[in-house]
Formats: structure tokens, sequence, C-alpha cells
């Protein structure tokens, strides 16, 4: 526990400052419990200040999430953890399109490229793009730190008011 | 659940993905307790095609149903099983051996519910009974109703396809529908033993003698509807060669050219790669061929079971690589070897009877705007979804997107106060309604688990992820 206090609380401090400064105050509360909380319980972070890879998702509304995941996160499982508007049928199993994202340019070519099988289910999605990818196939990695996505409309009819939480 | 609170109480006719992916979303997206959802089903069981059109050797596709099981755990949503609703029989004939269903009339439930969703999909085959003679030979059959049969809903128990009368078999069609048909047919027996497909389909494709399928589309690939991911699964087949095209339907490919679109380069790609086994040391195989039409099915001279089936060859009038351009014939024939024949050329959809009026047999739909049904006669309150919305064709994910959308114009109706607040009684109110005539077993939500559980048990007897119980009085007997 000595060990843990004493090595830990600088980068716990760098990491709250770095990413909470500019929330709210629930938020920037919320912020800092995570991330003490996933430091303390994550041994291998303890001497290394990337703990975190910064997400941004871009919703349907033009609204900017921004989150921290772990490396070996994918796509769907943080944009469901964070109540994002984002289905996956087939439960993560890269047989449907329905967790198709619009990843930033800046970052495409930093993801491994799809398999076939991505590539077939990509086939299908509505509004593919040349920066499109399945979320459950893209894992976070350090160099995806800051990585952008953009959730793309569903079908041509649905408009983003439609999403709206009632 | 009789409650002050329900302002919305809403009746889903069908219960497949379409039906509970609307169910989902108008669950969610209100606050808990204002809305309710009476699921109907004429089956004892739920999940419609999910369960009756996706190939056993395709299960994650099937993982949609875990999302089907969270929403039927909420106590807003309640499961109305081997209750059919619609005054009188649906076009098609029921084969009833073993199946029969329990009507319920729509009117009734108009008169109980602030809104009804119509998601029971297309019931038949799109008839080309009066282009192609011979369909009712020995030999051929729906590519529908062979799915159904080896996925074990019950309508296709009685079908005995036989598929031990010769080597040759013919698709005809070029959706995913066709192709899985072709994989079943050439997948090795024993790939299939473990997964949920049915032990009589096991037993009798354990016969079978099929060698070489022709997949027959009148169009040319780029028109194809099947989708990369199962030509795929076809050429990487254990032990069956694919035969090439011609030349002449790989040109735009060959040539390069930069028109083409991302999925069709990529299915070109597979067309030229071709199988993993080569031709030479496959012992099955198979070939699409294009541009061909079905004109006749015949049997030899003296037999009444298939022997041949002969074509039309069409032309493309117009772009090779446009997905819509049209064919005519050229006035050329062409036959091929047919022992056993399929017609896979898409679904048909009815009107429940009441509805004639806002059905579209052109577009193959109910007639909608964005899942609302708008005109005719006791269209308030009506909704549609999946397929009987926008036509059968499209995966599970198209008819998540589509269910979503009309579950959005439900909630907004119900936000301006166009449906709703009619304080409703629902399933309760129908059942009051229909007194003594409610002489069947009703399937709840937990009875359908205990079948569930009862269909895993059996299977997993016999190594199986379930053995389905494949006709209705055996759904029920467990019940009992």
């Amino acid at each position: 526990m000595l060990y843990t206090n004493v090595r830990v609380m600088p980068v716990i401090f760098k990491n709250c400052c770095e990413t909470s400064w500019s929330y709210s105050r629930p938020e920037a509360w919320r912020r800092v419990c995570h991330i003490v909380a996933s430091t303390v319980c994550r041994p291998e972070g303890l001497l290394t200040c990337d703990l975190r890879i910064h997400v941004t998702f871009i919703t349907r509304e033009g609204d900017q999430v921004h989150i921290d995941a772990a490396e070996g996160d994918n796509l769907l499982d943080i944009a469901q953890a964070h109540d994002l508007d984002m289905e996956g049928a087939c439960g993560g199993s890269c047989a449907c399109s329905t967790c198709h994202v619009i990843v930033d340019p800046e970052f495409y070519d930093l993801i491994p490229e799809p398999d076939d099988d991505e590539n077939d289910m990509l086939d299908l999605a509505f509004g593919l793009t040349e920066t499109s990818r399945l979320g459950c196939q893209v894992k976070l990695t350090k160099e995806l730190d800051g990585l952008r996505v953009a959730l793309p409309q569903m079908t041509r009819n649905l408009q983003a008011k439609d999403f709206e939480k009632r | 659940m009789s409650n002050q609170r329900v302002k919305l109480r809403v009746a889903v006719v069908g219960s497949g993905p379409a039906g509970f992916y609307t169910a989902y979303r108008i669950l969610e997206k209100t606050p808990s307790g204002i809305a309710t959802v009476d699921m109907y089903e004429k089956l004892p069981v739920p999940y419609g095609l999910a369960r009756f059109g996706v190939a056993p050797d395709h299960p994650e596709v099937k993982n949609c149903e875990e999302k089907f099981e969270e929403v039927a755990q909420s106590p807003y949503f309640t499961f109305i099983g081997n209750t059919m609703v619609g005054a009188q029989p649906l076009a098609v004939p029921y084969h009833t051996r073993s199946f029969q269903p329990n009507h319920v009339p729509l009117s009734l439930l108009q008169q109980h519910y602030d809104a009804i969703v119509l998601s029971y999909g297309a019931d038949s085959d799109k008839d080309l009974s009066s282009s192609v003679q011979g369909l009712d030979l020995a030999g051929v059959y729906s590519a529908r109703a062979f799915v159904g049969w080896y996925n074990g809903h019950p309508e296709f128990q009685h079908l005995d396809p036989d598929i031990m009368a010769g080597e040759q078999a013919v698709v005809v069609g070029h959706g995913n529908v066709a192709l899985d048909v072709a994989r079943i047919l050439l997948t090795d027996v024993d790939a299939l033993r473990k997964t949920d497909i049915t032990e009589a389909a096991i037993a009798k494709l354990s016969e079978n003698k099929v060698k070489r399928v022709r997949i027959v589309g009148r169009r040319g690939p780029a028109q194809a509807s099947f989708t990369n991911k199962e030509v795929r699964e076809l050429m990487t087949l254990n032990g069956v060669g694919f035969i090439p095209p011609e030349a002449e339907f790989m040109s735009p490919f060959l040539e390069n050219s930069p028109k083409i679109g991302r999925p069709t380069k990529r299915l070109f790609q597979l067309l030229q790669r071709g199988s993993t086994t080569s031709v030479a040391d496959a012992t099955k195989h198979f070939s699409f061929d294009f541009l061909l039409s079905p004109t006749s099915f015949e049997a030899s001279e003296g037999s009444s079971h298939v022997a041949r089936a002969k074509f039309d060859v069409m032309q493309l009038q117009g772009d090779m690589l446009f997905k819509d351009t049209r064919v005519k014939p050229t006035g050329e024939c062409k036959e091929l070897p047919c022992n056993v024949g399929f017609m896979s050329v898409g679904y048909k959809t009815h009107p429940l009877a009441g509805l004639e009026d806002i059905y579209n047999d052109g577009a193959n739909h109910l007639n909608n705007e964005g899942g609302k049904v708008c005109a005719g006669i006791n269209a308030k309150g009506l909704y549609v979804a999946g397929w009987i919305k926008r036509g059968p064709a499209g995966v599970i994910a198209e008819t998540m997107y589509d269910s979503f959308e009309t579950a959005s114009v439900i909630l907004s109706d119900f936000e301006d106060g166009e449906i709703g607040g009619k304080s409703c009684d629902g399933w309760e109110g129908v059942k009051a309604d229909l007194g003594d005539k409610l002489d069947w077993k009703v399937v709840s939500w937990s009875d359908w688990q205990k079948i569930d559980k009862a269909e895993k048990e059996r299977g997993s007897k016999i190594g199986k992820e379930r053995e389905k119980f494949t006709n209705q009085n055996d759904m029920l007997a467990v019940l009992v």
C-alpha cells in the first residue's frame, strides 16, 4: 500500500489534471474517481503515464463525447458502456454492420487494416465511407490516443431528432 | 398490466426481428411504465426468420436473440404466442397436419390498443407459375420451403425434398437464400451435425447425392442480390470447386473499370480468385450462371420427376455495372441438367384481411410513410415494420434500423397526442371480448422458455445445440 501511495499519487494527479480540468465539477469528479479506481486496480499501469486512451465520439446530433478508455477496449464496448446510441446486433462477432463508425481520416491508417470478414460486413453498411470501420473490430492502442470517430446516419429517413431521449 | 400510469398500449404482430426491435425501441425511449408492448405470434415459438430463416451454420447471426430476450424480460412486455392476428387465414393454405393457427381478428386489436405494429413479414413465394412451367413436378421446390424444412418450421416438415434423385442441382435466384440452399447442399453433413438443423434434415442430407450445383440468375454479377460474405463461404467449402464464369461476365473487372463500386469490385475479386479447393481436386462443384431466365422444368419421357431445366438467354440493356440494369431475352435458349431444382426468386407479402386497400402488390408491401399507415380505412394507430413495411429483402441490420424508424414515428405521434392516452386495456380487453372463443393454449414468455429449455436438452443428448420441435402439438406438449 505504501508503494501504491508514493509511486502512484503523481501519476494520478497528472492524469486528473490532463483529463478532467475542462469539465463541469460533477463530470470532473466522476473522471477523478474513475482514474483513481483504475490506477489502483491496474498494477501494470502504475509505472507509466499512458494509462488511458482518449477517444472522442461524435454523435449523430454533432455532439462531442469525450471518453477515456483502456488499451484493448473495442469501440462498440466503449460506446455501449457510455450509453451512446450504437447497437451491436450480433453481439460484436463481426456478423452485422450495426456498429459501423466513421473514423477521422487522421487516425484511419493507424488502425490495422480490416480483414475479409470485416470488409464483407462493411459492404452492407449504410453510408459507407473510405474511412469506415466496424466498431467491434477496432481495438484501442496507444497510437490511437486522441482517436475521433463519428456515428453515421442509420438510414436515409432517420433524422437526428429521432434519437433524442424523451 | 392494468395500471393508471400506462398511456400507450402497443400491440406488435409478429415476433421476428422487426417486431422485437420496434418493441425494444418503444420501451427504451419512454419513461418506465408509460408504454406496454403485447407481442402476438402465430406459432408457439418466437423469433420468426431469426429462428427459421438464418442458416444453422450462421449461429452468430442469431446473437440478436439475446437482445430480444432482454426486451422480453421487461415487466411491460407480454408475449402472446400460438395466437395469430387476422380474421381469416392468409392467402397461403396451411398444411394442417402440422400447424393449425388460432385467430384473433385485427379489428379486435384495434379496439384495445393505442397502436398496432404489423411486423408479420412475408409468408409466401413470389409466384412465377404463369411464366415457368413444371414448377409442380416432383423434385422442384421453393427455396423458402426448403429452408423452412431444414430449420424446423412446422409448415414445411412434410416437404421431404428428394435430394437423392441425382447429382445435378439447379438453384434459380441470385440472393442469399439461393446461396444458403447451395451451401447446405454442398457442405459436408458432418459439419452440420452439431448445429440446430433438424435431425430429419441431417438424415436426408446424409443421403444427398448432389455433386454439381448451378446457381442461376436472370441478370449479371453486378445485379446479383447476394452478398460477398456468402460467396466467400461457398468458395472456401471443403472439397468444393468453383467452376468460373465465362470471361464475358468478368470483363469490367478485368478491364479494371474505375466505375465499379466497392462491393461489386470485391465480388469480382472473389469470382476471379475462385475456390480454395481446385476444380480438379474437388469432389463437388458449383457455378454461378448469369443471364438465364427460367421458362420450364421438364421431366424425361415416362417420368414425373424433373430431369432438366430450360432457360431464355438474356442480355443486359445498359451498363453492365449498374445495379438496376434490366434485361431482355435474346431469343436463344439454354438447357441445364436438373435432378433437383429450387426456386429462390423472392418472397411475397400479403395483407391481413381488411387491409387490402392499403396493400401495394407491385411494391410487395403495405403502403406506409416511414412506418406509419396513412391512408385507407381504419388506418389510425396502424404502423408497419420489417419486410411488410419495405418489401421482403434485407438482412437483420436493415430491419433493425427500419424498426427504429417505425418506433420513432410511433413515439412522435404519441408525443403529439395523436395516439395514446385512451386507457386501452390491451390483452385483458381482447381476452374478455373473445370469451369462450379463446379455446387454445396461449403461450407466454415463460412457456416459451420451457420449450426453449426442452429443445436444448433434447439437443444436448445428441451433441447438438438444440433439437427443435417441428410441430405445434409437440411444442405445446412441453407445457402440459
